[in-house]
């Protein structure tokens, strides 16, 4: 194994991200960089090798990223997934587990640099193209959830894109800072820099529901926009999509069309955006569909066959993701979709999901017993 | 395409037939219709079982037990259009084959009629007479059994047949039920309940099963108001959001997801032994479709029998796969047909990995065993998926199974008699309080005693006349 072949192959990957997005890149682009990491991957790791080979599928006859075998969520949960030398990697990210696991999901990080980079790519074009907005963080720091996925996102769009300004509002304990959130917030209020303010679904449940119960409201700055991460299922109570953006959006003093989900998981180092658009002539509130960055794709499949399904047909979702060049590029998932326009995708049902990624669950029980 | 449409609850006379209907499609052509109960509804629903319970108290237990024997004799009659009813409404619901529901209605059913009852009680209160009146049962004391007036059960769908095993409780304590049983396990409570008010007319007021998206619709104040316990079978968070709706003053008895274990003794490893062995184990998964918390989902095999564990496990494949001919897999759903996915494709690459792990598997997806030598506690959520993983000794499972007590209850044993107790007493310090045979797991007695709790615990009161000299 040729460790440099991973060094020079990530260098091109980060350059590649930190390009502008204008848009998805031409097929052939994405298809080269998919088939090289392919290779890379068949080379350095000879379990995934047999699996590939075992499904006829080998560097010698691959024509196009569609035909890579996908490593299912699954198998996160058995063994280190790794392509390279398990003594190089960087750090693991986990997931926090459920009930309907029994062991825990771990994605092994040989190079955190490429994370960064599809990170900083995604957030830029997403949320800070004009702007560099203060971002508040409803999930653990990252040094007190070193394994969180999630938490390490934020730590970095905070420490570099909004330059250390903002901080993180869930206690090492899974409690939400009520109190100092509410004073950051009262302060920024007053403040004309917009901000940022994102969580995962469930804390954000927690945070409206102690809102209302207090009778406190925001009126944030113009431009300020909130980023829900997912997951509303089984949870202490279910609350519909609808009724948290509304209940969000009013307490915050922003517009329904100023949130933004993002669809991201522990086993891929790149997420999807979902922004909401208010129909000028029914008022009615539509989700556009998750958009990827470039650098990655998805498939549909039938469920049954696992053969790639045409647009507008509901499968499982198998998403391509380059940012993981050092572990498995090809993801099945247990997430149902229908691939729509422009690479986008509509999400129909989760059962993997990002509420594991912020922990979500543990803070779920804790707000629920408070209560 | 024709629907069927199957009305989902069974309500008292007084309340009004409800305006508002959900539906919800269980499979293809099939769906389940619900009430939108309003709180009014509730309220009078909840008011109605409270004051139609003072007929149910009247009347003798050993009356009680009639009606329900004799429901439960249409249940098993093979030309009673209940019967049929059950068995068309259980496939779709529960997601079984017609062979399956067929089986668990025979099983299930068997242990409803009167001589089961009577013996029942018979075993958990001596003097069955003392749910009718005070009896006199020692020197010093006189005492009855009263049950709370008003229980309120929310089932788990999970298992056909619990919830009327649940409502049969309520009633033989003479306490009105409101049953929400879990969309898996609609048809028989709603079914049993017509059945018996149909016997009796003291039932048509103190019994009362509907159906609602538990996920989407709290209970209500309303009931919760009213009941002197909620009994709950589910997952832990079904129970969590339970415990978090009722007043503290509430009691709520807890069943909650279980771990199901299975050992395999060297002395059942020898010869034809092996064989059935095998055939034993792969019913004793396949019954329920493994959804029970009695269903073994991990087998531990001793090691330095006749038959090696990675030899017995090829048995187990061929038992499972000849019994998928004679109990056929339910039609699997989107969700669970890609857990199977995941679970092969995820196995398959532990196997390339040099694992020692094996992977068998069903045609269509209907069965799945995995070979693991790694013994830790692992388990699938895919139905009839087994990990299978050897051991040197069973005197280890004590030690694999520690600090998991709150998800053992049921262990399957198959050899290994001579040193039964040995091993009960180990399994009793990690948290397992049945210990049965391959056989008899899926089908525990009447007077189980469900995660160590005696039948009737927590729904019923003692009260007692002591006796007075001045």
């Amino acid at each position: 194994m040729n460790m440099s072949d991973f060094t020079n192959l990530a260098a091109e990957l980060i350059d590649a991200f930190g390009e502008p997005i204008t848009g998805p890149w031409n097929d052939d682009v994405f298809s080269k960089f998919a088939i090289k990491i392919f290779d890379y991957q068949y080379r350095t790791n000879p379990s995934y090798a047999q699996y590939a080979k075992k499904r006829g599928v080998t560097p010698s006859n691959i024509q196009d990223w569609k035909e890579i075998p996908p490593v299912p969520t699954l198998a996160f949960k058995g063994f280190p997934i790794i392509s390279g030398n398990l003594g190089e990697v960087e750090t693991v990210f986990t997931t926090s587990g459920t009930s309907r696991s029994s062991h825990q999901g771990k994605h092994h990080i040989l190079d955190l640099s490429l994370y960064r980079a599809s990170i900083m790519g995604s957030m830029k074009h997403h949320f800070y193209a004009e702007q560099s907005p203060t971002l508040l963080a409803l999930v653990k720091d990252p040094i007190e959830s070193p394994f969180s996925s999630l938490s390490f996102m934020l730590g970095e769009a905070l420490h570099t894109l909004s330059k250390g300004s903002g901080g993180f509002y869930v206690d090492k304990d899974n409690r939400i800072q009520y109190e100092e959130l509410v004073r950051h917030l009262r302060e920024l209020e007053l403040g004309k820099g917009s901000v940022l303010f994102a969580g995962t679904a469930f804390a954000f449940v927690h945070w409206a529901d102690w809102l209302k119960e207090k009778g406190l409201c925001f009126q944030l700055p113009k431009d300020s926009k909130i980023i829900e991460t997912g997951g509303f299922k089984g949870r202490s109570r279910v609350v519909s999509r609808s009724d948290l953006y509304e209940a969000l959006a009013n307490l915050h003093g922003i517009p329904v069309s100023s949130i933004v989900s993002e669809y991201g998981m522990t086993e891929m180092l790149s997420q999807f955006y979902e922004k909401t658009a208010i129909m000028s002539e029914t008022g009615e509130v539509k989700h556009l569909g998750y958009q990827p960055p470039p650098w990655l794709r998805s498939l549909v499949l039938d469920v049954n066959t696992l053969a790639p399904l045409p647009a507008g047909k509901e499968g499982v979702l198998c998403h391509f993701d380059l940012a993981n060049l050092g572990s498995a590029v090809a993801i099945l998932t247990e997430d149902v979709g229908v691939a729509l326009r422009d690479e986008r995708i509509r999400l129909v049902g989760r059962l993997s999901g990002s509420e594991e990624r912020g922990c979500s669950l543990a803070m779920d029980v804790f707000c629920s017993n408070q209560r | 395409m024709n629907t069927s449409v199957f009305d989902a609850y069974e309500l008292p006379d007084g309340i009004k037939c409800p305006q508002m209907l959900n539906s919800v499609n269980v499979g293809e052509g099939f769906s389940v219709q619900y009430p939108s109960l309003n709180d009014s509804d509730k309220d009078v629903l909840a008011k109605i079982l409270v004051e139609g319970n003072a007929a149910i108290k009247n009347m003798p237990v050993s009356e009680i037990i009639q009606s329900i024997g004799k429901v439960s004799e249409r249940f098993m009659d093979q030309d009673d259009p209940l019967r049929h009813k059950a068995l068309e409404i259980m496939v779709p619901t529960a997601g079984i084959s017609i062979e399956m529901a067929e089986t668990i209605l025979a099983g299930m059913s068997a242990d409803w009629t009167k001589t089961k009852l009577t013996e029942l009680l018979e075993k958990e209160f001596r003097i069955p007479a003392i749910l009718d009146g005070f009896q006199r049962i020692d020197s010093g004391r006189s005492q009855m059994a009263s049950g709370f007036t008003f229980n309120l059960t929310v089932g788990s769908g999970t298992v056909p047949g619990v919830g009327v095993t649940a409502l049969i409780r309520a009633l033989l304590l003479k306490s009105s039920i409101l049953i929400k049983p879990g969309l898996g396990d609609v048809a028989l409570p709603v079914l049993f309940a017509r059945a018996l008010k149909e016997e009796s007319e003291v039932f048509e007021k103190c019994l009362a099963v509907a159906y609602w998206d538990g996920a989407k619709e709290k209970i209500g104040d309303e009931i919760l108001g009213k009941a002197g316990v909620v009994v709950v079978y589910g997952s832990d968070e079904t129970i969590r959001s339970i415990r978090s709706q009722i007043p503290k003053t509430i009691d709520l008895v807890a069943y909650g997801q279980r771990l199901g274990i299975g050992l395999v003794g060297r002395e059942a490893l020898s010869g034809m032994k092996a064989l059935k062995t095998a055939q034993r184990v792969a019913m004793s998964i396949s019954i329920f479709d493994q959804k029970g918390c009695v269903s073994p989902q991990i087998l531990y095999v001793e090691e330095d029998g006749e038959v090696a564990p990675e030899d017995w496990v090829e048995l187990l494949a061929s038992a499972m796969e000849r019994l998928e001919e004679k109990l056929p897999l339910g039609v699997l759903n989107q969700q669970e047909v890609i857990r199977v996915q995941q679970l092969r494709a995820a196995t398959e690459l532990q196997e390339m990995a040099g694992t020692g792990v094996s992977l068998y598997e069903g045609k269509h997806k209907s069965w799945t065993v995995i070979f693991d030598p790694e013994l830790s506690l692992k388990w699938s959520d895919c139905k009839r998926a087994v990990y299978v993983k050897p051991i040197p000794d069973l005197t280890v499972v004590k030690t694999l199974l520690a600090n998991n007590e709150n998800c053992l209850q049921t262990v399957a044993m198959a050899g290994a008699f001579s040193r039964k107790e040995d091993i009960a007493n180990d399994l009793s310090q990690v948290g397992v309080t049945r210990l049965t045979s391959f056989r008899q797991a899926p089908w525990p007695k009447p007077w189980w005693h469900h995660d160590g709790r005696s039948v009737f615990q927590g729904l019923f009161k003692l009260i007692d006349i002591e006796d007075i000299s001045d």
